[in-house]
């Protein structure tokens, strides 16, 4: 069986503290924002928690670290949306044709009480 | 008015970063100065909207992926064509300075307070005439 080959590897890490002001200050725009439609479909807006946005930035931010990006904007985080999602594993993908090109990404989420953290691998 | 918009400024990135206001100063560079990072340019695009009371769309204040064409960076450097594209896409931003040594690496130097302030002053002058 062939070996798949590693495109790239991204890691990021929000401190839950950090998610729970941001959530309280900007939730809306969150919301509105920084979620993809289907994303949206998924919850409503008061069940948007700190832990929720927290995995959600972290996995989207690891994803564009994986594909080599620098700063994706505020527009790039609405055009990426988490898949599959069982436990701490998910795969993300991004709605933008460029990227997806480039490949979806398989990851995880670790955390501890105070941070939360997602790593992804996108495959070649 | 650049005063009073320099103040307003001031202070929404000292809450936004956490740092003392008297730290922020027009030529610091929102990374390397003053320890922005992702969440933090989410963070302050949302609080300025607040602070002036407009929207700010997406990519006109920090735009993400600029760079999304091989024509635009050979080798870690920005291309004529990438400085064209900086310009066009990033029109606050000093594209004369960066362009005196382009490396991607260091674009984030030159998102500047100064850079957020050439956008308030253009917007809120174009809001004013609407």
């Amino acid at each position: 069986m062939p070996f798949k080959r590693v495109k790239g590897v991204g890691v990021d890490l929000i401190s839950l503290k950090r998610a729970r002001e941001f959530v309280a200050r900007h939730r809306d725009r969150i919301y509105d924002r920084l979620l993809s439609p289907s994303e949206r479909k998924n919850f409503s807006r008061k069940n948007l928690t700190a832990s929720r946005f927290a995995r959600l930035f972290s996995a989207k931010e690891a994803y564009f670290k994986a594909l080599g990006g620098e700063w994706m904007g505020v527009e790039g985080f609405a055009q990426m949306e988490l898949a599959a999602h069982t436990g701490d594993r998910f795969h993300i993908g991004s709605l933008k044709r460029e990227w997806q090109r480039q490949g979806t990404g398989e990851g995880c989420f670790f955390e501890n009480e105070d941070y939360v953290g997602a790593q992804v691998i996108v495959w070649k | 008015m650049e005063q009073e918009i320099f103040s307003k400024v001031q202070a929404t990135l000292a809450a936004a970063l956490g740092v003392d206001a008297a730290d922020i100063q027009p030529e610091s560079a929102l990374v390397r100065d003053l320890g922005a990072e992702s969440i933090d340019f989410i963070d302050i695009i949302f609080r300025l909207e607040k602070a002036f009371d407009i929207k700010i769309p997406s990519g006109e204040l920090f735009p993400g992926n600029i760079f999304n064409d091989e024509r635009f960076v050979k080798d870690g450097r920005v291309t004529a064509e990438g400085l064209a594209e900086l310009r066009a896409r990033v029109p606050y931003l000093d594209v004369d300075a960066f362009s005196r040594d382009p490396q991607v690496s260091k674009l984030s130097d030159y998102f500047t307070v100064q850079m957020v302030i050439r956008y308030l002053q253009d917007r809120l002058a174009k809001n004013a005439k609407a």
